[in-house]
């Protein structure tokens, strides 16, 4: 999926020191709840074009992104001390049969979080979810990929001028 | 939100240790990409009390104890550190000649100056430069002038190693109240205090 980024984020993204924090956003879609849940991983709410997101103690298990079409997992642990996650589960997985949750994750710079454009959202779908009285842990997978074929990619097929150089 | 206990005064504020966050990622090549992780340091402070009777160590300790240690949060300000500053009437108000080492979104607490809608209150800071500040929603009144300000921290946990508070070190005496013919205890302690976003 192209990633577009303003000329400011571009400049951002390829400094080798900064202190602007990079910061995930992620909006929780629940079938039939009033509205959507909305988390930052930050110690700061929030505001993304309009929409705020609430600070919460976040932990993801891989910071980088995918690069290629492969299927990317990616398990993010809530912290849940108030249990508000369990009463969401129980209200909205718990009773249907096929809880069909899905989470858009934004990628901000937590100085100038608008801009990264809303539209830029990955979209994963929630796969499983567990949860205990201190920990809510969420398995997502992206979506919208073609998991069935994969297709060599023109760049590995090129000869760049190296003609002798093996090529995958 | 429970404040904590200025009374007795610690013998001793450390000036505080600075707690903030990175992530780096080292490359191939060999440079090393690193960015903030938060969106400002954080302090940690500890308080030396020496000397203390009975009666004070019970104070502190009594407190510590109904926050849990360190389960619930509270609002502590800096008892011994006054610095002196200069307010000027902007709306909002600007802290000045003053080399202050905060960040926006901390907070200081404010007296004696000619603006009389700001005194003896505590107010979260906008970061202007190394030795200004002005104070979040505050207006401007009166002249010029001078002011104490000091640190304020509204969300601070006691830190514990192995969630144990250590025996206060006792200089002499039995833990018991004076009273006629009975002699007190005199202790030495310290608690460590740690800012929370």
């Amino acid at each position: 999926m192209p990633r577009t980024l303003s000329t400011t984020l571009l400049v951002e993204k390829n400094k080798l020191q900064s202190t602007h924090p990079w910061v995930y956003l992620f909006e929780v879609s629940i079938v039939g709840a009033p509205g959507p849940y909305r988390l930052a991983a930050y110690d700061q709410d929030v505001v993304f074009h309009g929409l705020n997101f609430l600070r919460a103690p976040l932990t993801l298990d891989a910071l980088e992104e995918p690069t290629n079409a492969s299927l990317v997992n990616l398990r993010v642990t809530v912290q849940n001390v108030d249990q508000e996650v369990i009463s969401l589960l129980e209200n909205y997985w718990a009773s249907s049969g096929d809880p069909a949750w899905t989470c858009t994750i934004w990628t901000i710079d937590a100085t100038q979080p608008n801009e990264t454009p809303f539209f830029a959202g990955e979209v994963f779908t929630v796969q499983q979810c567990a949860t205990d009285y201190v920990n809510a842990s969420f398995d997502l997978v992206a979506e919208g990929l073609t998991l069935s074929m994969l297709l060599p990619k023109r760049r590995y097929t090129a000869s760049n001028g190296y003609t002798k150089l093996v090529r995958r | 939100m429970p404040t904590y206990p200025n009374t007795p005064l610690p013998s001793m504020v450390s000036a505080p240790e600075i707690i903030d966050s990175s992530l780096r990622f080292s490359v191939d090549q060999g440079y090393e990409v690193r960015r903030a992780r938060t969106s400002h340091p954080r302090r940690r402070w500890t308080l030396s009390y020496l000397g203390k009777t009975v009666d004070e160590m019970r104070i502190i300790r009594d407190f510590l104890q109904q926050q849990r240690l360190g389960v619930l949060d509270f609002a502590w300000a800096h008892p011994t550190a006054i610095d002196h500053v200069t307010i000027v009437p902007t709306t909002p108000v600007t802290a000045q000649n003053w080399r202050h080492g905060l960040f926006t979104g901390m907070w200081v607490g404010i007296r004696g100056s000619p603006n009389p809608g700001i005194n003896e209150q505590y107010w979260s800071v906008i970061w202007v430069d190394d030795t200004q500040v002005r104070l979040n929603g505050t207006t401007a009144a009166g002249i010029a002038g001078g002011a104490d300000a000091w640190v304020f921290v509204p969300h601070a946990v006691g830190i514990f190693q192995d969630d144990t508070m250590a025996s206060p070190e006792t200089l002499i005496g039995p833990e018991q109240i004076p009273y006629t013919g009975r002699r007190g205890g005199f202790y030495n302690f310290s608690v460590v205090l740690e800012e929370l976003f």
